[in-house]
């Protein structure tokens, strides 16, 4: 009787186990909407906007991690690119960027971080710091060897270059000279880039994001000058295709209302009356916008609402990229987010990548 | 009879493990346990012609992220985070620093 009783229990645990197993499975796998809605017009090179969900929409303006076992989702999700950190060799990059591109109903953003500091390819390819390039020829120079280097590899965005006033963290991330040399030189660098069909980025608006500071501090505050803003101006004025703006807690010539630069609508606002290119963030997951929030889902709110054009979301993870689209997407469909502005943003990705939209 | 008693505790025990992977990632939780057990200060330094320099926490994980491989080292640091192992400039960092970026969601490889 008793032994009964323990094989009935033991076959009751049997099918609980095997019943939660598929449930963990399939929480566990993302729930994604196809992309066969899409409406993409090879012959004319035209994507109709309206074809596209708003989910869809928020995809596109999200770079993220390329991991290989994720191509299949961020193409249906309509991701807007992936982003790649070092590899062993050239054939590595070039089989990897090919294999996420194939497939894609647009092509993606292959982006990565290219400034001489930070150089994924230095197993293959060197190149001087920033700190080392005294003339703005040496700087177009740079500019038009790493553009080539990357055009070869099938990168078509460089989040490069730096354009704050001075680094006293890294001490070799910033171009040398006064904020009028720095300017030239960053102009001559990024003509050098974008002769190779590569954007380039000027960061980190509104500047002084590696200044001196605590090294246990997440949050940052920092007081700028018209000093720091003139690089920007200059480069925009150049036709730099991008900005990047940072997690830095502005007052001064531009003030983030006590908030991280990224999340500031006035900011971003401010930003946009004299810029039509592309608004990038900063890494998301950089701890000085996480740790502001004590709230995950508003800080991905706040990153649209202020009207970036990119948000860049390296979470390896692709549940908490999806995550993210459906809270900013639900923030939309209740309108919190202005849909027109999300348009306008993915109008400018989608022409960026030589896309008419329609 | 006593052997089926443990396999049912067994049962039970993974049928609580499943529930809860439901409501939060065990690997999290397995994550966050960890990390709180080791009480250090994570600690990152950029190494740079031989010239140290401490990186705040809040850049770390991500110049980590950027890196082909960290290594574990011995020595004061735990890790050498490097693109490429002839290269002048690297990252020493301890390991409170790689659970901590590995926690925060940064996909850090491990050589």
């Amino acid at each position: 009787m008793r032994l009964n009783k323990d094989i009935s229990l033991t076959v009751i645990l049997l099918i609980g186990i095997v019943i939660l197993s598929f449930v963990n499975i399939e929480e566990a796998r993302p729930k994604i909407e196809s992309s066969e809605n899409i409406r993409y017009d090879e012959s004319t090179n035209t994507l109709y906007l309206d074809s596209l969900t708003i989910k869809q929409k928020i995809a596109q303006m999200v770079v993220t991690s390329g991991v290989k076992e994720n191509k299949e989702e961020l193409h249906e999700l309509f991701i807007g690119g992936v982003y790649f950190g070092a590899e062993p060799a050239k054939s590595d990059y070039i089989y990897v960027i090919n294999f996420f591109q194939d497939g894609a109903i647009v092509p993606l953003f292959i982006a990565t971080d290219m400034e001489g500091f930070r150089n994924p390819f230095e197993n293959f390819q060197k190149f001087p710091v920033f700190t080392e390039i005294q003339t703005k020829e040496q700087a177009y120079d740079i500019g038009y060897e790493q553009g080539k280097l990357l055009k070869e590899l099938g990168f078509n965005l460089n989040f490069a270059p730096v354009v704050d006033l001075e680094d006293n963290i890294w001490n070799c991330r910033n171009l040398p000279g006064t904020p009028e040399e720095i300017a030239e030189k960053a102009d001559y660098y990024i003509d050098g880039l974008q002769e190779n069909q590569i954007i380039a980025t000027s960061k980190h608006y509104p500047g002084k994001t590696l200044s001196s500071r605590d090294p246990h501090k997440f949050i940052v505050n920092a007081v700028v000058d018209k000093n720091d803003l003139f690089p920007f101006e200059q480069n925009i004025e150049n036709k730099v295709s991008a900005v990047m703006v940072s997690h830095i807690i502005i007052k001064g010539h531009v003030d983030s209302g006590s908030k991280p630069s990224v999340v500031s609508e006035k900011i971003i606002s401010g930003l946009r009356n004299k810029f039509t290119g592309l608004i990038v963030t900063d890494a998301i997951s950089l701890l000085g916008l996480k740790n502001f929030y004590a709230d995950e889902q508003r800080m991905y709110i706040d990153l649209f609402k202020a009207g970036n054009d990119i948000v860049l979301n390296f979470d390896y993870n692709i549940e908490n990229v999806q995550h993210m689209i459906d809270i900013v997407a639900n923030a939309v469909e209740r309108g919190e987010i202005s849909e027109e502005k999300i348009d306008d943003s993915v109008t400018r990705i989608l022409n960026a990548k030589g896309i008419n939209v329609k | 009879m006593r052997l089926l008693k443990i396999l049912n505790i067994l049962l039970v025990a993974v049928v609580i493990l499943l529930v809860i992977n439901l409501i939060c990632p065990v690997d999290t939780i397995m994550g966050n346990v960890l990390y709180n057990l080791d009480t250090s200060k994570p600690r990152c330094y950029f190494m740079n012609a031989g010239i140290s320099n401490e990186i705040p926490i809040n850049n770390c994980c991500y110049e980590l992220y950027n890196q082909l491989a960290c290594e574990q080292i011995k020595g004061e640091s735990d890790f050498t985070c490097y693109v490429s192992k002839t290269s002048g400039r690297y990252y020493l960092v301890n390991k409170k620093t790689i659970d901590y970026c590995k926690k925060e969601g940064f996909d850090i490889e491990i050589k």
